[in-house]
């Protein structure tokens, strides 16, 4: 799968996880920003120019993926995202459904493989193309 | 007797054919009349006078009277028809002899066609009118009474004698008896019609008539019938006679004098031999009044006959006996002689109530000839004739029973009376106690004994056991220091045994002497004479009365006795009531001292749910609810509440549900709102408390706190979803870096080694998965989120991700196109996937792999089967325990942690399901059931 150009945000407080996430988009091909909290993540989303796709953690000092998700949704930004976690609240799955369609719930710990096929789930293949052209 | 009823018979039905007669003369005559036959108007042939038109309608109307009352009872429209004829008779037969009387024709004799002639033409005669008008008023008067009489039957012997004159006149041939000019007068039918309806109103009620005397069965009617059956013989005769006399035989003269003679002769017959009948009859009188006479004198009750004024009349021999008089003394006197003067007034009452019939039994008093008076019940009746009989019978000895009975009777409601003082006293002196106080009942009651005897020494003792010393030993009137000595109760032996052993009291003058007698313990007092009772309650012996060295008399009284015995009788119920209730409460004091020890919170309620008894540790556990009492009244019941707050119902509570369910409710978690507002969390047992007939008496409740165990729990979870969360972040690190690495790896070797770092990884996320439910299986905390599942989608992706796994494997799907089961999707994959790689794992390598759904008793059935080694029993036994690794895969180094069927069993039960293995013929099975979705 190739996607170039898209410009991805991925959140993490581990900085392991967040490296290792963002290696892994770079490696499908994406540009990548980088947020270690809930705060920078809204930080980056609100200063940046426009995010195709947001890849958050849940459990982040400040603010949770979640929320911060939740009140950029607020502020009427559709930006798609994929919730990754490690936690197996039972409460996470209906919080990122009330994110909207553009949400999936992705639970680590995951393959490359996952992770595009969720990229693509959420990405359809024209507007790659459009992003690319 | 049989000629008698025969003739009761004829007379009974003569008023009818009587009637039927005059009906059918009065018809025919007045046919003969409207006709202009001249036969029909007279019948008689050779007799010159007729019937008249009126006459016949007055035959007609009597006869169809009498025929309409001749048997009773009579309708009412049949008296008023009678009543109407007789009426019309009067009417017609009162007309003419007004006509007569008078001299006035009122033109109702021509009415009708008549003969002419010098007779008021058409007139009925006189003699007729006169015996119509008594007919018509003896039938219009039939059932009237005067005094006692009855006017009809005299006003029909005055029609009979009319018409027998008429009849005797036209035999005789004496027209003055019936004629009143030539060819007028009382015709021969009108006298046979009028004999007949006289003869009909008089035997139309035959009890009551004159009749009644002929027809009567005794000496009376049998000399009527005799001589009026003579008398009716006296006619004939003479009228045969008389014929000699016309035929010039003899003359008139002659034939006068021999019907005189005649006539003589048979009444001279017929009065001798009445004579000679009621001589007979009265010989067999005073036979059977001498038979009388002599079984009144064998008679043993005294009889009396006194006459009208009170005079004996007769008298027995017993009656003699009874007074002392003799027979002659006694019939010189009157009732009056022999009652008390202050009786006389009872004799008058009494001889009203007797006049109106029946027999009276009373109480007399009789004056003997000594002067003193007997008591007699006398049987008294005064005959119709107004004598009085009386039958006396000695009741002296009755009096004298009955007086004794009084006095015995008034003698025990003294003693009784007496000994309900006494036990007022006792019950009151009881009441006062406190209620499980043996001891105090026991003084008690022992000092009532005492004083009642005027004994120095009494006991009361509880206990029948003689191996044993008496449970309970009260005693009085002994010196402190001689009891120090005595020490313990004694037993149930010797001469205090022997009430205990034959249930009855004992007295006894002096001990020493007594058989039973065991000697007395050192310190002992010397005792004399001696009263043992036993206390029994409901024929159970509960214990003994003891009493000794009664005062001022040398032994103790029969009335000592019976007045303890009485006392024991009262006051078993006191002490058996005061003994259950100090084992009580003391069997009381001690479960309150037991739950009270109990860290539990323990309630006790009662069948109503009504709260007994509640210990120290509940009590510390929360107060009573703000909100106050509950339905039933418990003011002491907590504020109890769901975990989710909620207040519980009253009904919902486990002591109510244990006892109105009668079911055991287990470690049912409640939160227990505290004074502050805090939940404190509790598990709830309850139990329902049944009695020997597995009645449910009551209930019990434990409470125990389980918020340090909630905490832990809290704590667990935390630390596991910590402990999940850290693992999980490596692994994500090594995953993602293995697929990277897999990328940029340039030969096979380096390849394979990135790929087994990568199975490995995902090996141990499994790991880590099935240990974490594990955690909450152990912890009941493993939970599914079931719905409208359909098992089949579900089973091929469980088969596709094995194939992903296993290329290899042989897997086959069997089931419809959809089946639908209550179930949480992703737990159900998870149990196939396990089942699926398992059977991968362990069955023959290159064999096929069965899956199969299908709809089994209302659930769908799951079966994942494969062919290789069977599993033996004790394997399949411990198949599903947790940590449980078979044989097979320790040895085939097969990886895993035997957590997995483990897991599979708790996501089954968890769904309502049910999971088993079958391994027989080289085939293992693993299947489990999933419920279908509600309807």
């Amino acid at each position: 799968m190739g996607t170039g150009t898209l410009r991805i945000l991925v959140a993490d407080d581990d900085p392991e996880v967040l490296s290792d996430v963002a290696a892994a988009l770079e490696d499908l091909g994406a540009t990548v920003a980088r947020a270690a909290s809930g705060a920078e993540l809204i930080e980056h989303l609100g200063e940046d120019d426009p995010y195709d796709l947001v890849v958050t953690d849940v459990a982040m000092p400040w603010m949770t993926g979640l929320q911060a998700m939740q009140s950029t949704r607020y502020a009427g930004l559709a930006t798609p995202v994929i919730v990754m976690t490690a936690l197996r609240d039972p409460e996470i799955p209906a919080q990122v459904q009330a994110l909207g369609d553009q949400a999936l719930l992705l639970q680590k710990p995951f393959g490359l493989g996952e992770l595009a096929r969720a990229i693509g789930k959420l990405i359809p293949p024209g507007i790659e193309h459009r992003v690319s052209s | 007797m049989t000629k008698v009823r025969a003739l009761e018979r004829f007379i009974r039905r003569f008023p009818q054919r009587a009637g039927a007669l005059a009906i059918a003369i009065g018809a025919i005559v007045l046919a003969g009349w409207l006709a202009g036959v001249g036969w029909m108007t007279r019948l008689a042939p050779g007799r010159p006078v007729v019937m008249v038109a009126n006459t016949a309608i007055m035959c007609m109307l009597a006869g169809a009277a009498l025929w309409a009352v001749w048997r009773e009872p009579i309708a009412r429209t049949s008296r008023r028809f009678a009543q109407i004829c007789a009426l019309a008779v009067c009417a017609i037969a009162g007309l003419t002899g007004l006509e007569y009387a008078t001299g006035i024709d009122l033109g109702i004799d021509q009415l009708l066609p008549h003969a002419p002639g010098p007779f008021p033409a058409g007139r009925p005669a006189p003699q007729t009118a006169c015996a119509f008008l008594a007919l018509g008023s003896g039938l219009l008067l039939i059932d009237r009474s005067i005094r006692g009489r009855h006017p009809s039957d005299y006003l029909a012997l005055a029609a009979i004698v009319i018409a027998m004159g008429a009849l005797l006149g036209y035999m005789f041939g004496a027209p003055t008896l019936y004629e009143v000019a030539p060819s007028a007068g009382l015709s021969v039918p009108t006298a046979v019609v009028v004999l007949a309806l006289g003869c009909g109103l008089i035997a139309v009620r035959i009890e009551r008539s004159v009749l009644a005397v002929v027809l009567a069965r005794d000496a009376g009617g049998f000399a009527a019938r005799w001589l009026f059956g003579g008398l009716l013989l006296l006619p004939p005769v003479a009228l045969v006679l008389l014929a000699g006399a016309h035929a010039g035989w003899y003359t008139d003269s002659f034939a006068s004098a021999l019907v005189l003679l005649l006539a003589i002769v048979e009444a001279s017959a017929l009065i001798l031999s009445t004579a000679k009948r009621l001589g007979r009859a009265d010989a067999a009188l005073h036979a059977s009044e001498g038979r009388v006479r002599v079984l009144l004198d064998q008679a043993s009750d005294a009889i009396f006959v006194a006459d009208l004024q009170g005079h004996y009349t007769e008298v027995n021999d017993a009656a003699c006996r009874l007074l002392g008089y003799s027979r002659a003394e006694i019939l010189g006197k009157t009732i009056l002689d022999l009652i008390p003067r202050e009786d006389v007034p009872r004799l008058a009452a009494a001889r009203e109530r007797l006049a109106a019939g029946g027999v009276e039994v009373s109480e007399w008093r009789l004056r003997r000839r000594d002067g003193t008076y007997l008591p007699v019940e006398v049987s008294a009746k005064i005959f119709a004739d107004g004598r009085w009989q009386g039958i006396a019978r000695d009741i002296t000895e009755r009096m004298h029973a009955e007086a004794a009975l009084r006095r015995a009777a008034e003698t025990e409601r003294a003693l009784r009376a007496e000994i309900e003082t006494l036990m007022g006293a006792v019950a009151k002196a009881v009441a006062e106690l406190p209620r499980s106080d043996v001891d105090a009942v026991l003084r008690a009651v022992a000092d009532q004994a005492r004083a009642l005897t005027g004994a120095r020494y009494a006991a009361a003792a509880i206990g029948a056991e003689p191996l044993r010393a008496f449970d309970r030993w009260a005693v009085l009137g002994m010196p402190d220091d001689a009891l120090a000595k005595i020490g313990r109760p004694p037993r149930a032996v010797g001469l205090l045994g022997h009430a205990l052993k034959t249930g009855e009291a004992l007295r006894v003058p002096d001990v020493a002497r007594h058989p039973e007698f065991q000697g007395l313990p050192p310190g002992h007092p010397p005792l004399g004479n001696f009263l043992a009772v036993p206390i029994k309650h409901r024929g159970r012996l509960l214990g003994a009365l003891y009493l000794a060295n009664k005062s001022g008399a040398p032994e103790f009284s029969e009335h000592d006795a019976r007045v303890v015995t009485a006392l024991a009788e009262r006051v078993a119920v006191a002490i058996e009531t005061a003994t259950l209730h100090e084992t009580e409460a003391r069997l009381r004091a001690w479960l309150q001292s037991i739950i009270d020890q109990l860290p539990e919170g323990v309630i006790v309620l009662d069948e109503t749910a009504q709260v007994k008894a509640m210990n120290r540790a509940m009590r510390a556990l929360a107060r009573p609810d703000a909100r106050g009492p509950d339905p039933i009244g418990n003011f002491e019941i907590p504020d109890v509440r769901e975990p989710d707050q909620r207040p519980v119902p009253f009904e919902d509570r486990p002591g109510v549900l244990a006892l109105r369910r009668g079911e055991t409710i287990r470690d049912r978690e409640l939160l227990l709102r505290q004074a502050d507002g805090r939940m404190l969390p509790v598990a709830a047992t309850a139990a329902p408390v049944r009695d020997d007939r597995q009645r449910i008496t009551g209930a019990t409740v434990i409470v125990t706190d389980i918020s340090e165990r909630k905490e832990l729990e809290r704590m667990r979870e935390e630390w596991i979803a910590v402990v999940a969360h850290d693992l999980r972040q490596p692994l994500n690190t090594i995953l993602l870096w293995t697929e990277r690495l897999a990328s940029l790896a340039t030969d096979d070797k380096q390849r394979s080694g990135v790929e087994r770092v990568r199975s490995a990884g995902w090996r141990l996320n499994r790991m880590i998965e099935d240990l974490l439910d594990a955690a909450r299986l152990a912890a009941n905390q493993l939970s599914v989120d079931p719905r409208a599942t359909d098992v089949v989608g579900l089973a091929r992706t469980a088969i596709e991700n094995a194939r992903l796994a296993s290329p290899s494997a042989e897997i086959r799907l069997t089931a419809a196109e959809r089946e639908l089961a209550w179930a949480d999707g992703d737990r159900v994959l998870q149990v196939l996937g396990n089942l699926i790689s398992n059977a991968v794992k362990y069955g023959a390598p290159g064999a096929p792999i069965r899956v199969e759904i299908a709809g089994r008793d209302g659930a769908v059935e799951l079966t994942v089967e494969n062919e290789g080694p069977e599993l033996s029993a004790d394997a399949l036994a411990r198949l599903f325990a947790r940590f449980s690794r078979s044989q097979q895969a320790r040895t085939a180094r097969i990886p895993g942690i035997g957590l997995g069927l483990y897991i599979c069993k708790g996501l089954v039960e968890a769904h309502g399901g049910r999971i088993w293995a079958e391994s027989a013929r080289g085939t293992t099975a693993f299947r489990f059931t999933l419920p279908r979705p509600p309807e």
